[in-house]
C-alpha cells in the first residue's frame, strides 16, 4: 500500500472458498477505494499487467499472504473487542506474537497502554462498529518495538453473516505517522513565517496572472491596514491601494516584469484607509507558465515607512544645514581630520578672497598659505591652523587682524560623532565694524575716565563733602572732606549702606529728602541739624538715573552766626520799637500839652481880644481898633500853628474818635495838601481796635501816603480798612508806576522798613505789591484786638 | 434868667467865655466846673437851661461826659466847645447829643450866636 495515493484500488478475485461479508468489511478499508473484480486467476493477472493495484484479494490462503504482505493493519475482533485474527505485518513490525495478540481485547494490547483515554477511543469505536456503525479515527499507539508513538488512521466496520446479523467487527489502521509529522512540520513552519513576517513587517503575496487572482500573506493585510474581507483580490483590487503618485511607476515595474518576465525590485507607497501613508520595499519574481510566459508573480513586500521616514528627516535636516550654511553671516569651514576641507560656504570664500571653486579635499594649510600675505600676522595665523588640525580637540577663539584694516573672529571646534571626533569646524565673522566700534567705545571710556579723575580731583580739592549714593543707598564715591565730616575712612564707607551705617532714626529728615529727590528727580536742598554729632548741615542734592549726589556742608558757625544775629535783631527790633514807643509817648503828651496849655491860652486870648473890641465899638480911636484886629488874626495865625504842631505830633483824633475817623481826617488833610483824589472804604461803624494797634495803623497809613506823595506818581489812591473778628486788613493801592521789587528790598527805603517793623511790633504782617504801571498796593494785616474800656488815665493838670 | 454851666478845665477859657455871655445874653447866670465829675454834680443839684462843654477834661474823655450829661439830662442842650476843628468832631458831638459844636478860636459872636439858638 503506498501513502499519498488518493485511490486505493483492490483487485477482488472471487473464489469458491471467500465469504462475500469478509470481502465487504475489508472493502471498508478506505473511503476511496476502487474495486475491481476478476473471475478468473487469468483475469485476475491480465488485470494486474494493465494497472495499479494496492490490494489484491483472492481465496482465503491467498488473501492471508495478501494482507499478511500488506503494510498495514487488518484484524478480525469479536462484538465484545476481543482480537480472533490479525494481519501479520503489524505483529512483524511490533515484534509481537500472534498468541501475544489473537484472544485477547484490542484495547488491552501494548499499543494502547500508554493511554487510558486512546484505549477507552478505540473501545468506543469498536463498540459502535458492534452497533453497526462504521467509524473512522486517528489514534496515537505506541510502538512495541522502539516505543515511540506512531500516529495511525484507524477504521472498524461491522461483519454481518448472511441473515446480515453481526456477527464481527473489522478493524484495520494505516499508519500515517510520517504523513501526520509533515502536516505538524508544515503547520508549525507556516506559523513561524507568519510570525516572522509580522515581526519583519514583511509580507507576501503571489498573482496568479491567467485568472488574476491575488492572495496576500496574514502580514501584508496588516501592512495594507484593511482586512481580508475588504480585500479585491485582484490586480486593480492591489493597485486602487497603491498611493495615487506611485500607480504609474507600479504599473511600469510590474509591465516590463511581466513583459520580461524578469525579477524586480522597487519601493512605492500605499494608502491605508485611515489616510496613513506606508513605504514598501517590494521584491517579486516571475515564475513562467508551460508555453514560457508569465504564470504567477510571487514576492515580498517590506514595510520600510520607518526608514524612509527617518531618511526624510534626514534629508530634511541635510538640507536646512546646508541652507543654513549658505545663508549664514558667517564664513564656515569645516575640515576632516587630515586637515582637508569637508565642507565650506561662499561666504568663507568671499571672507578670505579665496578661489570659488575651491573643492573640498583641499589641503586646508594651503589655503592658509594662499591667505597669509593678507594678514598682519601671518606666522601666527598658519602657525594656529598647524596646530588646531594637529590637535583634533583644541577650542580656540581668536581676533584676526588684516593689513587692509579688516578685523575677523575665528572660533574653531572639534566635530563630534557621538564621543568620536571627526573633524574640525571653523567659522568667521567680520567684525571690523564692531572693532571699529568698540575702539572708539573704548576711547570714550578713557576719556570718561579721565574725566572722572578729573572731576575727582576737583572734588576732593572743595571744602564741601560730596556723597554719591546709587539706587539702592550705598556709597558709590565720597571725597575725603565728606569722609572727614563723617568721621570715617573713604574706604570703609564705599559700598556700605548709609542708612546702615548712619541709622535713619536720627537722619529721617535728611533720608525724606533723599527719597523726595530721587522720587521727583529734581535737586533739593536742606539745612538740617545732625543731633547724633550736634552739627546743622547743608545738604544739596542732585538726583540722577543711576542714584543721587549730595554735596554736605557743615553749616554749624554759619547757622549758629545767623541765630546769632537774629537774636541780636530781636533785640535791636524790641529797642527799636521800645524807642518809638517812648517817642509817641512824648509826642503824645507834648501834643497834649500844647493843645491844653497853649490852645486853652489861645482860646481865651482869642475870646479876650473879641471881646476888648467889642468894648470899644465905636468908642475907640481907629489906631486902637486896628491894633486889637492885628492881635486877633495875630492869635488866629498861633492857634492855626498850635494845631498843626499838634497834629503833626499826634493827632488828637486818633485818640479821641478812633482809627477810622483819624484816617479819614489823614486823608482828606492828604488830599488837599497834595493833591491827589482820595477814596476811603472804612467802617461805618463797629468795634474800635485797640490804640497800640490803631496808632501802629495810622503811622502805616501816614507813611503809605507820604510814599505816595513822593515816589508813586499817582492820580488816585484808595485807603481801606476791614475789621472783623479774627483781622484788621489795612489797605493803600495807588495807581501809580508801581513799586519794583528792587525798591522794596534796599535797605534805604526807610519807609517800607519802617511799616514792616511797626507792624511787627503788633505780630502784624506786610505785604507790597507793585506792577509796573498799574500801581502799588500795601496790604497790613494784623490780629484784631478790640479797644479795653476806657479808664481816665490822663494826669490832671 | 438864663442858667449856663460852662465846664472847661481853663480858668481862663471860662473867664473869657463868662464875660461873652454877659455881654451877649440880658440876663444869665452862668455857673462853672472845671472838669466832667464837677458838672455832673452841679447838673444834679441845680437846674439848668445850657451847657457848654470843653472836649478835653482831664477826668474822663469829653464825649464820654457828653454823653452822660445828654443821658441824664436830656431836656438840657449842650453846646460843645473844643479846640478841636475837625468835622469828624462836630459829628461824633452831635452823634453823642450835643446841639451845637463851637471851635475854639471863634470870635465871641460865634459863640454868642450859638448859644442864643439853643435857647431859642
Amino acid at each position: 500500500m503506498k501513502q499519498g495515493d488518493s485511490v486505493y484500488r483492490v483487485l477482488f478475485v472471487e473464489d469458491e472458498g471467500l465469504g462475500q461479508p469478509r470481502v465487504d468489511g475489508i472493502l471498508n478499508l478506505t473511503d476511496k477505494t476502487e474495486y475491481v473484480r476478476a473471475t478468473s486467476l487469468r483475469e485476475a493477472r491480465a488485470l494486474l499487467q494493465s494497472g495499479r493495484f494496492d490490494v489484491v484479494i483472492a481465496d482465503e490462503s491467498r488473501l492471508r499472504r495478501v494482507i499478511d504482505s500488506i503494510f498495514t493493519f487488518v484484524g478480525l475482533f469479536s462484538v465484545g473487542g476481543v482480537v480472533m485474527d490479525v494481519n501479520q505485518s503489524p505483529l512483524t513490525e511490533s515484534t509481537l506474537g500472534r498468541e501475544q495478540v489473537v484472544g485477547h481485547r484490542f484495547v488491552d494490547l501494548p499499543w494502547f497502554a500508554h493511554s487510558a483515554a486512546e484505549r477507552a477511543r478505540i473501545d468506543t469505536a469498536i463498540t459502535s462498529a458492534a452497533y453497526g456503525e462504521t467509524v473512522r479515527l486517528e489514534t496515537w499507539i505506541r510502538s512495541a518495538r522502539d516505543g515511540g508513538l506512531r500516529c495511525i488512521d484507524a477504521g472498524f466496520s461491522p461483519l454481518r453473516d448472511q441473515n446480515n446479523v453481526i456477527t464481527h467487527v473489522i478493524g484495520s489502521g494505516v499508519d500515517i505517522t510520517g504523513r501526520k509529522q509533515a502536516e505538524m512540520e508544515l503547520a508549525a513552519s507556516q506559523m513561524r513565517l507568519a510570525e516572522a513576517q509580522r515581526v519583519a513587517h514583511i509580507g507576501s503575496w503571489e498573482w496568479s496572472v491567467a485568472d488574476n487572482r491575488v492572495s496576500w500573506s496574514d502580514e501584508l493585510f496588516n501592512i495594507y491596514g484593511i482586512d481580508r474581507a475588504a480585500f479585491d483580490a485582484s490586480y486593480e483590487g492591489f493597485l486602487a491601494r497603491v498611493h495615487p503618485d506611485d500607480v504609474e511607476h507600479t504599473t511600469t515595474v510590474i509591465r516590463r516584469a511581466v513583459e520580461g518576465v524578469t525579477p524586480f525590485i522597487y519601493d512605492h507607497r500605499v494608502r491605508r484607509p485611515d489616510g496613513s501613508v506606508r513605504m514598501l520595499h517590494t521584491r517579486g519574481e516571475v515564475l513562467p507558465d508551460v508555453e514560457g510566459r508569465a504564470g504567477r508573480l510571487v514576492g515580498s513586500c517590506w514595510d520600510v515607512t520607518d526608514r524612509w521616514q527617518a531618511t526624510q528627516q534626514l534629508e530634511h535636516t541635510v538640507s536646512t544645514l546646508k541652507a543654513t550654511l549658505e545663508a549664514t553671516a558667517d564664513g564656515i569651514l569645516v575640515g576632516d581630520r587630515d586637515g582637508r576641507v569637508a565642507a565650506l560656504n561662499q561666504r568663507f570664500l568671499a571672507l578670505w578672497r579665496l578661489p570659488s571653486d575651491t573643492a573640498p579635499g583641499t589641503d586646508i594649510r594651503r589655503l592658509a598659505e594662499m591667505v597669509r600675505d593678507q594678514l598682519v600676522e601671518p606666522d601666527a595665523f598658519v602657525g594656529l591652523v598647524a596646530e588646531l588640525y594637529g590637535d583634533a580637540e583644541m577650542e580656540s577663539h581668536d581676533i584676526i587682524h588684516f593689513k587692509d584694516g579688516r578685523v575677523y573672529e575665528r572660533y574653531s571646534m572639534p566635530q563630534r560623532m557621538g564621543d568620536a571626533i571627526c573633524g574640525r569646524v571653523c567659522s568667521f565673522r567680520d567684525v571690523t565694524q564692531r572693532e571699529q566700534l568698540m575702539q572708539s567705545v573704548e576711547a570714550r571710556r578713557a576719556e570718561a575716565e579721565t574725566a572722572r579723575k578729573q572731576y575727582e580731583t576737583i572734588l576732593e580739592r572743595i571744602s564741601d563733602g560730596f556723597v554719591a549714593l546709587d539706587r539702592t543707598w550705598r556709597f558709590t564715591y565720597l571725597n575725603s572732606a565728606a569722609a572727614r565730616t563723617m568721621g570715617r575712612n573713604v574706604e570703609d564707607l564705599i559700598g556700605k549702606h548709609i542708612w546702615g551705617e548712619f541709622p535713619e532714626g536720627h537722619a529721617e529728615k535728611f533720608k525724606r529728602a533723599y527719597e523726595q529727590a530721587a522720587e521727583e528727580q529734581r535737586p533739593l536742598q536742606i539745612r538740617e541739624f545732625y543731633s547724633p554729632w550736634q552739627r546743622w548741615f547743608e545738604n544739596r542734592i542732585y538726583p540722577s538715573s543711576g542714584g543721587v549726589s549730595i554735596f554736605v556742608s557743615d553749616i554749624t558757625e554759619q547757622v549758629e552766626a545767623q541765630q546769632e544775629l537774629h537774636a541780636n535783631n530781636e533785640q535791636l527790633r524790641a529797642l527799636a520799637a521800645r524807642l518809638d514807643a517812648i517817642r509817641e509817648e512824648e509826642r503824645r503828651v507834648i501834643a497834649r500839652e500844647i493843645h491844653d496849655q497853649i490852645g486853652q491860652a489861645l482860646t481865651s486870648l482869642k475870646l479876650d481880644v473879641g471881646w476888648l473890641r467889642s468894648q470899644l465899638d465905636g468908642g475907640g480911636s481907629a489906631a486902637v481898633d486896628e491894633r486889637a484886629r492885628a492881635m486877633e488874626a495875630l492869635v488866629d495865625q498861633t492857634i492855626e500853628t498850635t494845631r498843626r504842631v499838634s497834629a503833626m505830633l499826634r493827632p488828637a483824633i486818633l485818640d479821641d474818635l478812633g482809627l477810622a475817623a483819624a484816617i479819614r481826617w489823614q486823608v482828606r488833610e492828604f488830599q488837599q495838601r497834595v493833591g491827589v483824589a482820595c477814596e476811603l472804604d472804612l467802617p461805618a461803624d463797629g468795634p474800635a481796635v485797640a490804640p497800640a494797634i490803631g496808632l501802629s495803623l495810622f503811622r502805616i497809613v501816614q507813611e503809605a501816603l507820604t510814599n505816595v506823595a513822593r515816589h508813586a506818581q499817582a492820580r488816585h489812591v484808595r485807603v481801606g480798612l476791614a475789621i472783623d473778628s479774627v483781622s484788621t486788613v489795612l489797605t493803600v493801592s495807588d495807581d501809580g508806576r508801581g513799586v519794583t521789587v528792587e525798591e522794596l528790598e534796599r535797605p534805604t527805603s526807610l519807609g517800607i522798613v519802617g511799616i514792616r517793623e511797626r507792624a511787627l511790633a503788633v505780630g502784624g504782617e506786610v505785604t507790597i505789591q507793585g506792577s509796573a504801571g498799574v500801581g502799588t498796593t500795601l496790604t497790613v494785616r494784623v490780629p484784631t484786638v478790640i479797644e479795653q474800656m476806657p479808664v481816665a488815665t490822663m494826669p490832671t493838670q | 434868667m438864663t442858667r449856663i454851666l460852662l465846664v472847661d478845665d481853663s480858668d481862663d477859657v471860662r473867664r473869657s467865655v463868662r464875660a461873652v455871655l454877659a455881654l451877649a445874653l440880658a440876663d444869665v447866670a452862668v455857673g462853672e466846673a472845671n472838669n466832667a465829675g464837677a458838672a455832673l454834680v452841679i447838673l444834679d443839684r441845680e437846674p439848668w437851661d445850657l451847657v457848654l462843654l470843653d472836649l478835653s477834661l482831664p477826668d474822663r474823655r469829653g464825649l464820654d461826659a457828653l454823653r452822660d450829661i445828654h443821658r441824664l439830662h436830656p431836656a438840657v442842650p449842650v453846646i460843645v466847645l473844643s479846640f478841636n476843628p475837625e468835622a469828624e468832631y462836630a459829628a461824633a458831638a452831635r452823634a453823642a447829643g450835643a446841639v451845637g459844636y463851637v471851635v475854639k478860636g471863634s470870635s465871641p459872636d460865634v459863640i454868642a450866636l450859638a448859644v442864643t439858638r439853643a435857647l431859642s
